[in-house]
């Protein structure tokens, strides 16, 4: 039983690596493939487990790497960084939630349709970082409703309370002010126009 | 090819060391354990050299009970921008310890 105990948690770094390795995309499995191929020749348990997780640490940089060159390819960089942007706010939306749940004081019962709206809208920036990243024209309008809503709702805030951190919702108020104008540039219109179909009448 | 790799201390370490046996196909592990570096950093460096054309890559045949293992060694483009990369670093540290003895 100790022995069988002693394996699997030796084979549990490998297990792992394999796990991440089927989440990548094709260009990157190759090297998390390679890695977990290397797993054959540490027998260290401590050593496997560092190579384990500073390997995924490096898969994770090689996956980012890969989606914001892919990003950069495929619309404008000012598009590509709102895209991010709103894909981090969405994070760290749904971060706080999560985070906020064993706080709650009512019954799971009671908040559970609440608690599913403020999911969806703590969501709702990551819609439109999807929408950006294909390049929609709807998620172009979106993006721009939703930084004007959240300018607006810090200007609320701004006025009906008193923030610790003041220049962080002027600095945000600011930044929807430059996303806004940003998706309004004529170039960033024009990369969001599907390219024109010829038609011509057959003979 | 884009030849804006960022010549960081680690990837330096790494051209060194694929240098160091040119012609010999190395491990990734071994690599790690010659330079130091863990593989979360090792791994993206091989893959940004090897993504420039810089690093050969092979799968080495499958042994008996054993996993066939993924294999490096730098092309000739790769050896000829390693020497020119080092010896920069090299040049540019000469500099820095002569501006440095001379105060």
């Amino acid at each position: 039983m100790g022995m069988r105990l002693k394996r699997s948690l030796n084979d549990f770094p490998c297990a792992l690596l394999n796990f991440f390795t089927a989440l990548l995309p094709a260009e990157e499995k190759i090297w998390a493939r390679a890695m977990t191929a290397e797993l054959e020749e540490i027998g260290d348990p401590g050593t496997r487990w560092t190579w384990v997780l500073s390997g995924s640490w490096g898969l994770a940089k090689l996956w980012t790497r890969g989606r914001l060159l892919s990003l950069k390819d495929d619309g404008p960089l000012p598009v590509s960084l709102i895209a991010f942007y709103d894909a981090a706010f969405c994070c760290v939306l749904v971060g706080t939630l999560i985070g906020q749940l064993p706080l709650l004081k009512t019954p799971l019962s009671q908040a559970f349709i609440p608690l599913l709206i403020a999911l969806f809208l703590a969501c709702l920036p990551g819609f439109i970082a999807v929408g950006l990243w294909l390049v929609d024209d709807a998620a172009r309008i979106q993006a721009i409703l939703f930084s004007l809503f959240h300018a607006l709702a810090n200007l609320a805030w701004l006025s009906t309370s008193r923030p610790r951190w003041p220049l962080l919702p002027r600095a945000r108020i600011a930044l929807d002010f430059v996303m806004i104008v940003a998706l309004l540039l004529p170039s960033v219109k024009r990369a969001f126009r599907p390219p024109p179909v010829r038609l011509r009448l057959l003979d | 090819m884009p030849d804006d790799i960022r010549y960081s201390s680690q990837t330096l370490i790494v051209l060194a060391a694929l240098l160091q046996a040119a012609n010999d196909w190395r491990y990734g592990y071994d690599l790690s354990r010659e330079t130091g570096l863990k593989s979360g950093t090792l791994y993206p460096i091989l893959a940004r050299l090897a993504e420039r054309q810089w690093l050969e890559t092979r799968w080495e045949h499958a042994e008996e009970n054993g996993k066939p293992r993924h294999l490096y060694r730098l092309t000739a483009a790769g050896r000829q921008t390693a020497r020119a990369a080092i010896r920069e670093k090299a040049a540019r540290l000469r500099g820095l310890e002569a501006a440095y003895r001379e105060r």
